[in-house]
Formats: C-alpha cells, sequence, structure tokens
C-alpha cells in the first residue's frame, strides 16, 4: 500500500504509471514461466535441510556407537574400519513369486543375519559380556538403519535435483516429516541402550518378567527364556526374552518347541505387546484383542498362528499403547505403571476363559533392555 | 559414569529424568532414587533401609518429566 504515494500514481490510482505495471505484471509473467522451477528450488532447500539433519543424526549415533565399542568392548586395535564395513551389511530377502515357504525362508536368513551381527560384535570384544554384546549389537543396528535412511533419501534428493523432477522432490519433501520422526526415535533410543534402561516396547516382556519371578527359567530358544508356574488352579507358561540384555528373542519358536516338543496342552494362548498409538490416545491406554499381538518381520507370528491353528488353541491379546518414539526410548512413567493394570486384566481374562486345571501359555514380547526375570 | 551415578539423566532438551523404583517384599517400603548404570528391573539389591530384615528388588525403571514436577 505504501508503494503507491511513492510513485505517485496519477488519477485513480489504476496501473497506468509503467513502473507499477512492470511491478503488478512481472511477477505473474514469473510464475507463469518459471512457477514450477521456483517450488522445485523452495522444495531441493527444504528436503536439503531435512537430509541435513539425517546426516547429522547418522554421524552422532556412528559416533556413540564407536565410542561404546571402543570403551566397553575395548577392542585389540581400531574398530572404525570394521564398524563401517558392518553399517554396509545389507539382507537380500527372499524370492515372493513363489510364496510356497517363504516364512522358513524369511526365519533362515534374519537368524542367519543376527548371528552374523552377533560374531562380528564378539570378534570385536572377545571379553565382552552377553549384555555388552546385546547392547553393542542393538546401537549397530540403529547406526545402520540410520545410514541406509539417510543413503535413501540422498538418492532421492540427488535423483530429483539432476533430473529437476518435481514429482520425485513432491513425493520426497511430503514424506519428509514421517522419515524425520523415525530417525529422531532411533537417535534417541542410544542413549537408553547405552545405559541399558528399560525401553518402552519392554512393557510385554515387563509383565511377564512379574509373573516369572522366583520361577526356574529355562532356555527354551535363541536368547528366550520360559518358565512354568500354577496361577488360581491354572498352570501357567510365561515366556520371554532373556534379559536384562537388549534381545526380543524367538517368541515363535518357544510357542512351537512348548507344544510340538514338550507336548504343552495349552487351552489359550495369552500374549502382551506395546503397540503403536493412534495420534489422539493416550499413552498407556490398555487394549485387549484377539490374535498374535507380536511385531517384527512377521516370522514370530506366523509361527505362533500355526500352532494355535493347528492346536486350535484361542489367542488372546493384551497391548499398551505408545508412540513410536515412546516404544524406543527409555520407558516413561506412564507406560511403567500400567505393569500392575495389565496383570489384572491377564488375570481377568484368566478367569474367564480358561477354567481350573486348564493350561494358559503367557507370552510377554518385547525387547528387554533393563528388563530381568 | 561416576557423573551418571550422581545425576539423573536428562534428555537433551532437559525434559526428562530417569528413575529407579525398589521396592522391599519384606516391608513394601517403596523408594525412588536416580538411576544408576547396572539397574534392571527385577534386579535384588542391597538391604532395606527402612525394615532391614529383606533385600530390596527393583519394580521399575521409567523417565518422568521434569515439567511436571516443576
Amino acid at each position: 500500500m505504501f508503494i503507491i504515494p511513492l510513485f505517485g500514481l496519477p488519477g485513480d490510482g489504476s496501473l497506468e504509471n509503467p513502473i507499477m505495471y512492470i511491478i503488478f505484471y512481472a511477477p505473474i509473467l514469473l510464475f507463469f514461466f518459471y512457477g514450477q522451477k521456483i517450488q522445485s528450488w523452495m522444495m531441493l532447500s527444504e528436503v536439503s535441510r531435512s537430509l541435513n539433519r539425517l546426516k547429522n543424526m547418522k554421524e552422532k549415533t556412528r559416533k556413540e556407537t564407536l565410542e561404546y565399542i571402543k570403551n566397553v568392548l575395548k577392542p585389540e586395535g581400531d574398530p572404525t574400519e570394521r564398524i563401517d564395513q558392518f553399517l554396509e551389511y545389507f539382507t537380500i530377502m527372499p524370492v515372493e513369486t513363489d510364496p510356497s515357504g517363504i516364512m522358513g525362508k524369511i526365519e533362515h536368513i534374519m537368524v542367519t543375519r543376527d548371528e552374523r551381527v552377533r560374531e562380528e560384535v564378539r570378534a570385536i570384544g572377545p571379553k565382552a559380556d552377553p549384555v555388552q554384546v546385546s547392547t553393542a549389537e542393538n546401537l549397530l543396528e540403529i547406526t545402520t538403519t540410520l545410514n541406509l535412511i539417510y543413503k535413501i533419501v540422498r538418492h532421492f534428493y540427488l535423483m530429483g535435483k539432476r533430473t529437476s523432477s518435481i514429482y520425485v522432490l513432491a513425493q520426497l519433501q511430503m514424506l519428509m516429516p514421517l522419515i524425520l520422526q523415525e530417525a529422531e526415535a532411533l537417535s534417541s533410543a542410544v542413549d537408553a541402550f547405552k545405559r541399558q534402561q528399560p525401553i518402552g516396547d519392554g512393557i510385554g516382556a515387563m509383565v511377564a518378567a512379574k509373573f516369572m519371578l522366583n520361577t526356574e527359567k529355562k532356555t527354551i530358544a535363541r536368547d528366550t527364556v520360559y518358565s512354568q508356574t500354577d496361577y488360581n488352579g491354572r498352570t501357567l507358561y510365561l515366556v520371554k526374552a532373556e534379559g536384562p540384555g537388549g534381545n526380543v528373542g524367538q517368541p515363535g519358536v518357544a510357542l512351537e518347541r512348548l507344544v510340538n516338543d514338550l507336548g504343552v496342552k495349552a487351552n489359550t494362548i495369552i500374549m502382551i505387546d506395546a503397540a503403536l498409538k493412534l495420534e489422539g490416545e493416550k499413552t498407556g491406554e490398555i487394549a485387549e484383542g484377539i490374535g498374535a499381538a507380536i511385531g517384527g518381520i512377521g516370522v514370530d507370528r506366523f509361527q505362533i498362528e500355526e500352532v494355535a491353528t493347528k492346536n486350535k488353541i484361542p489367542l488372546y491379546a493384551v497391548v499398551i499403547k505408545q508412540s513410536i518414539v515412546e516404544a524406543i526410548s527409555v520407558m516413561r512413567k506412564e507406560i511403567a505403571e500400567t505393569t500392575d493394570r495389565v496383570v489384572k486384566r491377564i488375570d481377568r481374562i484368566i478367569e474367564e476363559k480358561t477354567k481350573k486345571g486348564d493350561t494358559v501359555i503367557l507370552v510377554g514380547v518385547g525387547n528387554t533392555f533393563g528388563v530381568g526375570q | 559414569m561416576t557423573n551418571s551415578k550422581q545425576q539423573p539423566q536428562q534428555s537433551k532438551k532437559q525434559d526428562y529424568q530417569v528413575y529407579t523404583v525398589e521396592v522391599c517384599p519384606a516391608c513394601n517400603f517403596k523408594s525412588k532414587r536416580p538411576f544408576e548404570i547396572g539397574d534392571f528391573v527385577f534386579k535384588t539389591n542391597g538391604e532395606c533401609s527402612h525394615c532391614k530384615n529383606a533385600k530390596t528388588k527393583i519394580e521399575m525403571i521409567y523417565a518422568e518429566s521434569t515439567k511436571q514436577q516443576s
């Protein structure tokens, strides 16, 4: 508005002044011919800023992982080169065009991958205890994931820049907030992992561990323990990953062995796990449902569903709601305090869905960082 | 290491602190203290400072918002 007296528009203030004419029409023409270019520049600069944030997160996590390995695992030489090689490890998933038997193949590949990571860590720090090894494994997994996210985003950013494709950049720009949220969650998990503190995802394991107290624990699968106890006239089999290291165990294999190898005639399976909340839901909300409450790539869920279906065992699930950030960072008070309420829910399910003399398998799912048994 | 034993861990944004809650199985006395490295849930710890009859057990380890406290 202040431009009008500045240029002294004659008459009724219309665009008769040539300077005003140019000021008014030039941007229209500029945006008409170069609008898309300007938009792609803006997108590029926004994606570039996000890419820098990803790079910083990746570098910080790599540095912290290296520090942990050097200070705690105490390798003989400098492990930097080996760790950097490790960050480039990849996993090729099986062919999906012939899906018959694919779960077995996925399981085989995942077990091989996990074993390789563990061997690698043990080779770097042969004197480290199992908790330190699992901590290093988890830290390396976070660093590898952040490295992969950074490289994929950088790939599309450079491709969009090179081809000036607004469509590639628009997709990347739209996805960036979600990618950054995931990356920030991973980056913030490092602190909890280094200190071996329980994380939000461990709530299922924590509930199972509460039932397991003062019982004899036996190993049933890789990093997985089970125990047996009497509970309100029922026989209760309890399964969880072995803590306090950062393990998720093999609940699927454990359940298969309990039912198929040890001949446990289960009447009910109850699974407890953390579940991602929807926006608007409260952290620590408890929900009940039917089915195998377990995340991951799907191998464990498949195995549990197979056992339950073949033996016609009803599957009940109890989940504790939390965000992705809460699931992989130090357990919040609201989540930790749900333990007793979850125990009451399980108590009610057992009371209502089973009768005295029945056998119940209770599976606590999740990463057992900082949770014993 | 020493620092973490003396002071509760704080996030980069200083918005939470991590605590350990111990319970005595004999007298049910609960105590809350800053998290120390080596703590884990259901770990049996030292003698109960209240009744001195049993060893305490770690019941919970959690992060508490500092905003709620102030």
